[in-house]
């Protein structure tokens, strides 16, 4: 039967309530692991605070710029955390046999997988986000050095970052075919590129730099098209090329897991 | 294609190459880079034909390679050789389409959503299969009807007692109406009432002609509901027919017990036609294989020793049948 895309976000909305619905069950529960999201975004951007309060700027960049990449990445990294965390947790489902539940749909199997889970409690990452970076961001335009067009801009580019994490977890839950222990792997592919992204790429080495720019592309998450927008580097292809990379990402990923899909072993009896 | 075939499997094996996966990227990657292992070889050049409307009990015992079979069926593996055809069509190549079609239970496991109420995972599950609302409420009215899934609508999954959860995922698994149904183990672990309940389910679920493939170790789930059962040891086919023509190929004898009245102190009679005696006290036991001799000859030929107070037949456990099957 033809599905349009509709129909999946339709789905994507329904679990979002449902599991609302369910986590608001657990009063307490919920409360206290709200406040304890809250908190730990907040702690984490102190730090970085503290740091560039010790240092006034790391290679040119200020607090205020820095809070503009610490926000989209928390941005792309709430939505990737709300709708696709299923494919960081995928190793579980192969250990398990569970991955055989999903192949028995009738739907792409990566839908498959993100609709098991919808994680509301990230939402809360998504707000916080917006309220670092768009603090930081309107505080450069009352400085001058943003213009208000931007900050449209900066509101949909986490769209981008977002995609791209997903490539990335895709790609890297798609080794699960084959290997099955893959947790070690996010490590490398997701929570150090995402710590990494959040600081001007200029101030790591030139290896760091390509795998950033190549293999896990996070720099144009944030810091590319904002270098570009302060007027610091880059040129108007700064702004477009987060698209087509999120795009390509994706298609790649997509490939490599319908090739180990193929290797799929399931478990035992 | 004959359109009377639901399920077709032509010369169909699965290899399995095994290495050592180590842990950590490094273990990794010297997996990735290893061309040695060994082969093991799970299912090899298993052929059926299913008619539309059977109902098949598939048994083997652990390791036969059953669940394998069951799995490329429904197109979560790919065979290694071999062609499958599910109502047309082939569950790996038109893996969406055909899953559009048929419904899986797998025993062990719930494909419902672990944390949310029952009902909205029928909710999601008509969305997605594309059930129309006023289809969907009818056929969960019929599922409350014949299982009970109305008591725990609202309850989540993960709350359910296993009963109920079997109950829920089987509701779950007919709920977009497939035209084959495979059961991986359905009444593992089920008390006997939620045993006879599934069971009765089954039953009008394959009445209404939809094609079930069984697998199970419960051979009361055999007797009771499968007109043809197809068993595989080591990978392979072993038998492919119906019970009595298993009770017939296997050849397990029947027993006799023949109590009496006074402890037996003559000697045996030897019976021919291939007859074991064996005496305890006032008991004489006789197996024997009723192709080649009657229950009333035997008594005839005992009743010289004795007054016999009481007679006891009994058919071959299905389960001996199968033990002897599988050892064989």
């Amino acid at each position: 039967m033809k599905r349009r895309p509709a129909d999946y976000w339709r789905l994507f909305g329904f679990l979002l309530r449902s599991g609302l619905r369910e986590r608001m069950q657990y009063k307490a529960n919920f409360l206290i692991t709200t406040i304890f999201r809250v908190l730990s975004v907040l702690i984490d951007f102190v730090l970085l605070a503290v740091i560039l309060a010790r240092f006034r700027v790391i290679d040119g960049w200020d607090l205020a710029e820095v809070a503009v990449l610490y926000g989209l990445v928390s941005v792309s990294r709430g939505l990737f955390d709300l709708l696709a965390r299923e494919l960081e947790q995928f190793e579980k489902y192969l250990v398990s046999g569970d991955y055989d539940g999903i192949l028995v749909r009738p739907w792409p199997t990566v839908f498959g997988l993100l609709a098991r889970k919808v994680d509301v409690t990230r939402l809360g990452m998504l707000l916080q986000g917006f309220a670092i970076g768009g603090s930081g961001a309107v505080l450069l335009v009352r400085r001058g050095s943003l213009a208000w067009p931007a900050l449209a801009y900066l509101a949909v580019l986490p769209l981008c970052g977002a995609a791209i994490l997903v490539a990335v977890a895709m790609g890297t839950a798609a080794l699960g075919f084959w290997l099955v222990r893959i947790d070690e792997f996010y490590v490398f592919t997701m929570y150090a590129p995402m710590t990494a992204a959040v600081y001007p790429i200029s101030i790591y080495p030139g290896w760091l730099r390509g795998l950033l720019h190549t293999v896990v592309p996070m720099a144009f998450a944030g810091y590319v098209p904002v270098n570009y927008l302060l007027g610091k580097g880059g040129n108007g292809w700064s702004l477009l090329a987060p698209l087509p990379v999120a795009v390509l990402a994706l298609w790649l990923a997509h490939r490599l897991w319908l090739w180990g899909e193929r290797h799929y072993h399931s478990t035992g009896t | 294609m004959d359109g009377s075939y639901s399920i077709v499997a032509r010369g169909v094996s699965k290899h399995f190459r095994i290495a050592e996966t180590g842990r950590g990227v490094t273990g990794a990657v010297r997996t990735l880079l290893s061309t040695k292992g060994r082969v093991i070889r799970a299912v090899e050049d298993v052929s059926f034909a299913i008619e539309t409307g059977t109902f098949v009990g598939y048994l083997g015992p652990n390791g036969a390679g059953k669940s394998t079979t069951v799995k490329m069926l429904s197109g979560i593996l790919h065979p290694t050789a071999g062609e499958i055809e599910v109502l047309g069509a082939s569950p790996q190549r038109q893996r969406a389409q055909v899953a559009q079609r048929i419904g899986v239970v797998f025993g062990q496991r719930t494909q419902l959503w672990w944390d949310l109420p029952v009902a909205d995972s029928y909710e999601l599950i008509a969305a997605m299969y594309g059930v129309p609302h006023d289809l969907a409420q009818q056929r969960l009215r019929r599922f409350d009807e014949v299982l009970g899934i109305g008591e725990f609508l609202d309850v989540q999954v993960r709350r359910l007692s296993l009963g109920q959860r079997m109950r829920a995922d089987l509701a779950g698994a007919l709920l977009h109406g497939p035209e084959v149904l495979f059961l991986d183990e359905p009444t593992i672990g089920l008390d006997v009432l939620a045993k006879a309940a599934i069971r009765d389910f089954l039953r009008e679920v394959n009445a209404g002609g939809v094609t079930v493939l069984l697998t199970t170790h419960d051979m009361d789930d055999v007797e009771q509901l499968c007109g043809r059962i197809i068993v595989i040891n080591h990978g392979r086919l072993a038998f492919d027919g119906t019970v009595p023509e298993l009770r017939q190929r296997v050849g397990v004898p029947t027993q006799m017990e023949v109590d009496f009245v006074m402890p037996v102190s003559q000697a045996l009679p030897e019976l021919n036609c291939g007859t074991v005696t064996v005496q305890d006290g006032s008991r004489v036991t006789v197996s024997f294989d009723r192709a080649r001799t009657s229950a009333a000859r035997i008594i005839a030929a005992l009743g010289d020793l004795g007054e016999i107070k009481d007679v006891t037949i009994s058919e071959p456990d299905i389960d001996e049948i199968v033990r002897r099957m599988y050892a064989g």
